[in-house]
């Protein structure tokens, strides 16, 4: 497997008016192409940080950090990396296609590709209803979607992801989780930092552990949390029945690490929802 | 305009500029032109004294500026630090400024596209000259004072002049003796410019003389009576050309030059916004505007009242005038590109 | 929300509780207004006067100066200054005599109206400013004497004289008051000029009774005499002029006294 992403002893510090402020500590990484890789970690804990590093809006105090071969601050990337940051997208007067058309010029699409790919991601994202309205009237949701779009519009080899999810709903995530799985599977590398711990569980190959800009545990899902355990979910018994299940299962080696009665997920009940016609409105 | 310019940042703020600026610019005309009526001064000529109406005509070029000032600094994140944003746009744009460049330049352009009916039509309806001409300040010699002890006073032109009015206001000093006001002969080029002569007694005094379209290449002032010392520095000797230029053409290089304020504000946005926020950025392209527009730093003011009083405004003079501010706004953009590289570390 | 809703109620009525009883004028609203707007304005219309009185003409100065002065309504100073400027500037040396008396004679009418548009607003010191438009119009005969022919009846002593009744009647001093009583002899010279010998009379006769107030006794004595001698001269009566003559104050009279 081919290395996307090759970082060695990056360290990023701020100055700050109390002085040095370490963001990063000397860190090493080496990510695999056509991987998704997850950024973990508690507020402040350097995420962003790395991130910004990788798609060269910050010049790290020291280390040395490649991608794709290329130094991080090499103008070839800008078509070849794309970044995806949090918060709301610039340029708020402008309208979704128009947005789209300007990204695509600056990346040097030619105008009838960077349409093309456009009014395709619009519908695959669901916002080609939008039109004219300006993105700054859009609700977050929309905004992180349209975000994804222009991010993709480049069809980058690296793509970097800050919170691609928050503000979403469980649909629109959905849709983004299956796009960035379809994408990494067409050999596309993602880092993505999140704070939505199920979602990198679903979608992640491997997991970095951040705290106070120190790596503090990198792997697999398997490598980190052990082997899955088989277990047995029950329906239909009463509580006496339950027991001697319990007792059984005691008998037989096992341990019986809790019983609990369980609900439908919320998931479903949206996805039903959502799905269902609103009473007068036609869906 | 082809598929691909419509995509720029220039065309972008441009188009924004346009939107928030034409309108606000038109409503400042209207009221402009209405104040200007309502307190029409007490003067002989009233068509003499157009210049006076200056502030009429830099009121809708101030809202004009202001709005775009306004818009492209709100518009374009990285005019500012630390604006939401602003990361996209870092990496998308190439160059030193990230765009800003573009940026101001749609705003110049959309600035310009607003001032340009502003400086002709509306000038005209203000009373501006359908005619220029051009108004040449004859240097001084050394000792410009002119007295019963030194009676001649020799003006010399850089270049022949083709003339036909020439104008002195020159500053009075105290009355050597009783008050006999001075009686001033102006000769050109060793003959009399006039029949009659001009008659000073104190400071402020303005003396028109018309005559004949002729070539002038250097005049004397002749004491012939009079107690009063008269100085004549440099502009109280005003020699105005017989050429008619178009006023339309004065407009809209009155429009041209209407824009050199609003490049120097945005300039020094790009500058401050490399390190300071969106209020500190607006508060010194705000009040950068205000003082090179209101405020009269700058070549505007003088070129407003040019305009208004018929003055060509394609000369040396001019031109000299905007260098300062060109300067100015010029190094603003290095020193905004430089700080830009510099923060990134 | 009611609490707020209380509030505007109350606001709106303490406001026009104030206007009930202010009884506020357009006049009061303008005074505010040029108040407010004098710190922002004023620099700028001072740079603008002194562009205008760099490069532009007299009729520019002046309208550049009424829009500074409307800023400083009180100042009566700069009104003086300004309209005594525009009413004596040089004009143009391309005219002829008349055109530049006429010229001339349009300038000074202008000023006075100006200042006289002035005094509503130079409150207490409207008495200096009525005492510099008296002296204007002699000031400005001195510049261009082809403007005394067109002047009315009196000429530039007349003027001075309504300008001067004004200000005593407004309660200024007694130098005013003094100002009044030498100006007789201009003013009667001025009537002659014109041929109201009636007029000249009622003026010496004024002046007469009025030179009891001056403060200088022995100055008081002296022109009263004088006058009283010229009083008599012209109302044909035989009467010996060797002082008047020996005194340069009644020199303008001397061609109506031989």
């Amino acid at each position: 497997m081919a290395t996307a992403i090759s970082v060695q002893q990056l360290a990023v510090s701020f100055r700050t008016r109390q002085g040095s402020v370490a963001a990063l500590q000397p860190l090493d990484l080496e990510l695999g192409a056509g991987r998704i890789v997850g950024i973990l970690g508690p507020n402040g804990s350097g995420k962003t940080t790395l991130l910004r590093v990788l798609a060269g809006l910050q010049t790290p105090t020291s280390g040395r950090v490649q991608l794709l071969d290329r130094q991080a601050n090499d103008p070839a990337l800008r078509r070849l990396v794309a970044f995806q940051p949090d918060g709301p997208l610039p340029l708020g007067v402008l309208s979704a296609p128009e947005f789209l058309a300007y990204v695509g010029a600056q990346l040097g699409l030619p105008n009838a590709v960077s349409d093309a790919r456009a009014q395709a991601w619009l519908e695959r994202l669901e916002l080609q209803h939008a039109g004219r309205r300006w993105v700054r009237t859009f609700s977050s949701g929309m905004q992180k979607r349209l975000a994804l779009a222009a991010a993709l519009l480049g069809e980058p080899s690296i793509l970097l992801l800050d919170e691609p999810t928050s503000g979403l709903d469980p649909i629109g995530s959905g849709v983004v989780m299956q796009i960035l799985r379809e994408r990494a599977a067409a050999g596309m590398t993602i880092l993505m930092a999140s704070h939505h711990l199920l979602e990198v569980e679903e979608i992640c190959d491997e997991v970095l552990v951040l705290q106070g800009g120190v790596l503090r545990a990198r792997g697999t899902l398997a490598e980190l949390l052990g082997t899955d355990a088989d277990s047995l979910v029950v329906r239909g018994l009463d509580h006496d029945q339950l027991q001697q299940l319990a007792q059984a299962a005691t008998a037989l080696g096992g341990e019986v690490l809790r019983t609990e009665r369980q609900r439908d997920h919320l998931f479903a009940l949206f996805r039903r929802l959502a799905n269902e016609p609103v009473r007068g409105q036609p869906k | 305009m082809s598929r691909r310019a419509t995509r720029h940042p220039a065309i972008f703020t441009l188009q924004r500029c346009l939107r928030t600026a034409a309108l606000p610019a038109l409503g400042a005309a209207v009221v402009a032109f209405t104040l200007a009526m309502w307190t029409e001064p007490m003067v002989a000529s009233a068509a003499a004294a157009t210049g006076a109406r200056a502030p009429w005509l830099s009121l809708p070029i101030f809202v004009c500026a202001f709005s775009c000032v306004v818009t492209t600094v709100l518009f374009w994140p990285l005019l500012a630090a630390r604006r939401p944003g602003s990361d996209w746009l870092r990496r998308l744009q190439r160059g030193p400024l990230h765009g800003c460049g573009a940026a101001l330049s749609g705003a110049l352009l959309a600035s310009l596209l607003v001032c340009a009916p502003l400086c002709t039509v509306y000038a005209s309806a203000l009373g501006a000259p359908s005619i220029a001409r051009t108004h040449t300040l004859v240097p001084a010699p050394a000792e410009p004072l002119l007295s019963a002890k030194r009676p001649h006073l020799h003006f010399a032109l850089a270049a022949p002049l083709l003339g036909n009015e020439l104008r002195l206001r020159p500053l009075a000093s105290l009355p050597e003796g009783p008050l006999r006001a001075s009686r001033v002969r102006v000769m050109a080029d060793g003959a009399p410019l006039a029949a009659a002569t001009a008659e000073f007694d104190q400071t402020g005094q303005i003396v028109r003389i018309p005559f004949a379209s002729r070539t002038i290449s250097a005049l004397e002032l002749v004491l012939e009576d009079g107690t009063v010392p008269l100085f004549f520095p440099t502009g109280s000797v005003e020699l105005i050309g017989a050429g008619e230029q178009s006023g339309l053409a004065n407009g809209l290089f009155l429009a041209l030059l209407a824009q050199i304020p609003l490049f120097v504000a945005l300039a020094f946005a790009c500058l401050a916004g490399a390190v300071a926020a969106l209020p500190t950025v607006l508060a010194v392209a705000v009040g950068v505007l205000f003082v090179m527009t209101v405020g009269g730093e700058g070549p505007l003011t003088a070129a407003l009242q040019g305009r208004l009083q018929g003055h060509w405004l394609l000369t040396t003079s001019v031109f000299r005038q905007c260098v300062p501010s060109l300067l100015l706004g010029s190094t603003a953009m290095i020193g905004a590109m430089m700080l830009r590289r510099r923060s990134r570390r | 929300m009611i609490a707020g809703s209380w509030s505007v109620m109350l606001a709106a009525g303490c406001l026009a509780g104030a206007i009930s009883l202010v009884q506020p004028r357009l006049d009061d609203a303008r005074e505010l207004a040029s108040w407010a707007a004098r710190p922002a304005v004023l620099p700028f219309a001072w740079a603008a006067q002194r562009a205008a009185m760099h490069s532009g003409n007299s009729d520019e100065v002046f309208a550049r100066a009424q829009q500074l002065l409307d800023l400083l309504p009180t100042w009566t100073d700069g009104h003086a200054v300004f309209a005594g400027q525009f009413a004596l500037d040089g004009g143009d040396l391309a005219q002829t005599g008349p055109e530049r008396s006429a010229a001339a004679h349009r300038r000074l009418q202008i000023a006075l109206a100006w200042l006289e548009n002035a005094r509503r607003q130079a409150g207490r010191r409207e008495i200096e400013l009525l005492e510099q438009m008296a002296f204007l119009p002699d000031i400005a005969v001195a510049r261009e004497p082809g403007l005394a022919a067109l002047l009315p009846a009196g000429g530039t002593a007349a003027m001075a004289d309504h300008y001067l009744a004004i200000a005593e009647q407004l309660g200024a001093g007694p130098v005013v008051r003094e100002n009044r009583t030498f100006l007789a002899v201009q003013y009667c010279r001025g009537l002659l000029d014109a041929g109201d010998r009636r007029g000249a009379l009622a003026v010496l006769g004024a002046a007469i009774v009025r030179s009891a107030d001056v403060r200088d006794r022995d100055l008081a004595t002296e022109w009263s005499a004088h006058l009283t001698l010229v009083q008599q001269h012209l109302l044909g009566e035989p009467t010996d002029l060797s002082a008047v003559f020996a005194d340069l104050r009644f020199e303008p009279l001397f061609p109506y006294l031989r």
